[in-house]
């Protein structure tokens, strides 16, 4: 069973639609990334729910928190429960052999029986008749939440913009995004309608894509990886996002020399001429501003 | 006997596999895949980029078993399906499911070393046969570059397998029983693929299962298995299968695919 906008259910579902239950929230914080083997993907997702008659039943274990990780890719789907000693908080982990691509995060609240529903806080119109409990079948959704999407595209031989795992933020204002990096991970968060205006660019013209997004977040992690004294390179541990950059810069002869007395700077091998970060990024993306150049002279000269 | 190593293509080897499927698609067709190494090795040096690698040298597997076998037994169209898929498991036993979804990994086993096998076994298409280039093109990238678990030749044997031999562990029936009924109902195998649902390996036995007892696994009619599935695929948008117990999971699954 998945979220879905417009879908409508003959009892009140939380989070579905803002009629079911008015001003009453659903929130649930999920945090994925990759073990520091990178054997794994690690998850966890903090489940809070404003309704008080959800909130008995599930402490009644007549309801139950579950999330359902479903990989298109590679055909995976499991459901994780929340466990005994914390109902409201799923913890998990999923080998990445197993994985690959978009993964999809489906958070929601499921009747683990056949249950009688107080309506005391959903909409009046559950009530119209009078009564102010419903009957609800066994595996019925009481509470559901947007899915969270999140891509997985590493490993030592990828381009260089698979070191950014794309993900979804529903809450993120109209238009924005930013870049989120650490050591082991490095997210573009996009807002729901940049994603799709990113998807619909990627088709239309792939350079246009990398332009807008993809060499912006790369200007940003080189910054990151010339100031963050947490990130090293080690060319021979492809988990991390910084290895892999260290990796083509090799090969592109690229080095950054650290230096107690000057700001650190990359440079190239055998001139000693510093480079600035975004022409490095541009030669990490293989010149994506060439190519939008490119593209649209070609345009151009079709007459598109 | 033959095992030669299988290496994933890399990024810039796909790409440039794909140059080639575009202009001369033939090449990928031939039994004889040094002369699409040759034209690899020269579309290298045109581009002055002999330090980039086509293959890498960490991601590579030695088939337990020759894979020129599936050239030598090689036939048209589906019959030998289920048998290939059990081969190929063997010859592949440690390649994991990221892996088999990769077209880097697909297109190196498809073009390096079963291009015979991809060609005869789809020797029923009618792009096969087109001289057109453009049906040649789509032709080779459907069932030699692309990873669509329908279509790539090696992705269509190692997910058929897995699908049987994952829903094994919650079924009546065997790896192999389950194998054969997927392998020779496509019906079947194409709505496990269409329906996030039936990703799941509990809610796919139970549906196998009663496909099977149903007859309806053997009837393989197109209309009664989309049908059937449709009606559980509106089932479950109204409550969630997969936290049923046995029982309730068999019962709504019998409700659709059964209807008293």
């Amino acid at each position: 069973m998945r979220y879905a906008p417009r879908r409508g259910f003959l009892h009140p579902v939380l989070g579905q639609r803002d009629v079911y239950y008015e001003g009453k929230k659903f929130n649930v914080e999920l945090k994925c990334y990759p073990s520091d083997k990178y054997k794994e993907i690690l998850f966890s997702a903090d489940f809070s729910i404003e309704v008080e008659a959800i909130n008995r039943l599930i402490d009644r274990n007549e309801a139950i928190c579950i999330i359902w990780i479903y990989c298109g890719r590679t055909s995976f789907r499991e459901i994780y429960k929340g466990s005994s000693s914390n109902l409201r908080k799923i913890e998990g982990s999923i080998e990445l052999q197993k994985l690959r691509g978009n993964i999809e995060f489906h958070p929601s609240v499921i009747a683990t029986k056949d249950i009688l529903l107080p309506l005391d806080e959903a909409n009046k119109a559950f009530r119209s008749d009078g009564r102010n409990i419903r009957l609800i079948s066994t595996g019925s959704p009481l509470a559901v939440h947007k899915p969270s999407y999140t891509k997985l595209e590493f490993d030592i031989d990828r381009g260089t913009k698979s070191i950014f795992q794309l993900e979804v933020d529903y809450n993120m204002q109209d238009g924005s995004w930013e870049i989120n990096a650490d050591p082991r991970k490095a997210f573009v968060v996009l807002s729901a309608n940049e994603n799709t205006r990113y998807n619909f660019e990627k088709f239309r013209s792939k350079g246009l894509a990398i332009h807008t997004l993809y060499l912006a977040a790369m200007v940003q992690a080189l910054n990151i990886l010339l100031y963050d004294i947490d990130i090293d390179i080690d060319e021979e541990d492809f988990s991390k996002w910084s290895n892999i950059i260290g990796r083509k810069l090799s090969e592109l002869k690229i080095y950054i020399e650290f230096s107690e007395n000057e700001a650190i700077k990359f440079f190239a091998d055998g001139n000693k001429k510093y480079l600035t970060p975004l022409w490095v990024a541009q030669k990490l993306l293989e010149n994506p501003l060439s190519e939008l150049i490119f593209e649209d002279s070609n345009n151009e000269e079709s007459g598109d | 006997m033959n095992k030669k190593t299988i290496y994933a293509l890399t990024d810039y080897g796909y790409d440039l596999l794909l140059d080639i499927a575009d202009r001369k698609p033939y090449l990928l067709r031939n039994f004889n895949s040094e002369l699409l190494m040759g034209e690899l090795e020269n579309r290298i040096k045109e581009n002055a980029q002999e330090h980039i690698q086509l293959f890498s040298e960490n991601r590579k597997w030695v088939p337990q078993n020759s894979l020129d076998a599936f050239n030598e037994d090689a036939v048209v169209g589906p019959e030998l399906d289920a048998k290939h898929a059990q081969y190929l498991r063997r010859a592949l036993p440690t390649i994991t499911s990221a892996d088999m979804s990769d077209r880097r990994v697909l297109a190196s086993i498809c073009c390096f070393h079963i291009s015979n096998y991809v060609d005869k076994r789809w020797g029923l298409s009618k792009l096969s046969k087109s001289s057109n280039l453009d049906d040649q093109v789509t032709f080779v990238k459907l069932h030699w570059l692309g990873n669509k678990k329908e279509s790539n030749a090696v992705a269509r044997l190692w997910w058929l397998y897995e699908f049987a031999n994952r829903a094994a562990e919650y079924s009546k029936y065997d790896t192999n029983v389950l194998l054969k009924k997927i392998s020779s109902n496509v019906n079947f195998y194409h709505q496990i693929l269409r329906r996030t649902l039936i990703a799941s390996d509990r809610i796919r036995a139970a549906v196998l299962d009663i496909a099977i007892e149903t007859g309806l696994a053997d009837r393989n009619k197109t209309n009664e298995v989309n049908s059937t599935m449709s009606q559980l695929n509106r089932i479950a948008g109204g409550i969630s299968l997969d936290i049923l117990s046995d029982e309730e999971l068999r019962e709504q699954v019998e409700g659709a695919l059964h209807p008293k």
